[in-house]
């Protein structure tokens, strides 16, 4: 009998399918007789079957429309800030700027009352968003909540003060 | 043919025309996107990863000799890109490989459909996969979500079969580790 060391080295080759009929044969011939290298390798043989359930979800076509744009502006040197959970002094001031404008025309969005928001696709939101500022890169507002960013970006007071004098850039 | 083809764009692109890389990206866009995704499971970090690699392949183009195929070479500078990215996350948050996920009963053995829609159990497998060390996470990728062989892995990684094969071995055992409340009982 194969030992349980030569089981493990084996291991991944049996779960692919990849080992030959002879050692196919000696691996199970081992399993049959001990049940902790069978256990284990039941357990495994699930993991790997559960992993690939997993499913990938995938991004719009407008992302794909924008993904050779946006590497040129990179390419050339201008490239588009890079959106990430970060305090507002490590962007530069015309992101924070761009940002500012983004987020103030959100928020009214989303926080004037007479607009009812939860029957608009999303997309439009975002369109509108988008149309009131070119600087902007479509990602930016397609991946994250226009909330989430200015939460993540924006201190609170700041945050207050744009709410209460957001009228000027009502869309 | 598919060799053929990037064997084209390269020579063309080595040449001096844009326009071939254009071609190349909008070819390989998807793929290397999602690859950076699945290796650091962030769409902001994909975005900026994947674009950081045709840059690169943008301006090395004139070292890539063709002795492997282009894919593989560009797959190599993603996957390096990504590993250094993950090293230094690591590096600034120390994760527990073994901490094991609480999970709520699902049968996804006797209806593996139904775990498509599960979206706690896509957490899950997510999070899983996202704690495994950056090497083993990396070949684990490659193999399983990517598709690629055993050799293709070892030539991108440029390590040996064995070393890809003990790889996937640990990184399954961590992912049984951690969710044992699936595959066991
Ligand atoms: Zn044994």
């Amino acid at each position: 009998m194969i030992s349980c060391r030569k089981v493990k080295r084996w291991t991944v080759d049996y779960l692919e399918g990849t080992l030959s009929e002879k050692k196919k044969f000696l691996f199970e011939e081992h399993l049959s007789k001990c049940s902790r290298c069978a256990q284990e390798i039941e357990t495994l043989v699930k993991t790997q079957k559960l992993v690939r359930l997993k499913v990938r979800e995938e991004m719009p076509e407008t992302f794909w429309a924008h993904y050779l744009p946006r590497l040129k502006r990179r390419l050339e040197e201008k490239p588009l800030p890079r959106l990430a959970w970060r305090p507002v002094p490590a962007l530069a001031l015309a992101t924070a700027t761009a940002l500012v404008l983004l987020v103030v025309a959100a928020i009214s969005l989303l926080r004037t009352p007479s607009l009812n928001l939860e029957n608009l696709p999303r997309e439009v939101l975002v369109e509108e968003v988008m149309a009131s500022n070119s600087e902007l890169d479509y990602f930016i507002a397609e991946s994250f909540e226009p909330e989430e960013i200015a939460q993540a970006l924006l201190p609170r007071e700041i945050l207050n003060s744009l709410v209460n004098n957001n009228q000027e850039f009502t869309l | 043919m598919v060799k053929n083809e990037d064997t084209l764009l390269v020579n063309r692109l080595k040449k001096g025309e844009r326009k071939a890389f254009d071609e190349l990206v909008n070819k390989y866009k998807k793929r290397i996107y999602y690859l950076a995704y699945s290796l650091t499971n962030n769409h902001a970090d994909a975005l900026d990863l994947s674009q950081e690699a045709f840059i690169k392949v943008y301006k090395s183009i004139h070292r890539f000799r063709g002795r492997s195929s282009f894919y593989t070479w560009l797959y190599r500078i993603t996957v390096n890109i990504c590993l250094n990215h993950l090293k230094k996350k690591a590096k600034r948050k120390e994760i527990s490989f073994d901490e094991r996920i609480e999970v709520a009963q699902v049968d996804w053995w006797s209806n593996p459909k139904k775990a498509l829609e599960n979206k706690e159990l896509q957490e899950n497998l997510t999070r899983a996969i996202d704690s495994l060390p950056p090497q083993q996470k990396t070949v684990f990728t490659l193999r399983h979500l990517e598709g690629l062989s055993h050799k293709e892995i070892a030539s991108i990684l440029g390590c040996s079969i064995g070393s890809v094969k003990a790889n996937l071995f640990q990184a399954l055992q961590k992912l049984r580790n951690r969710l044992k409340g699936y595959v066991e009982g």
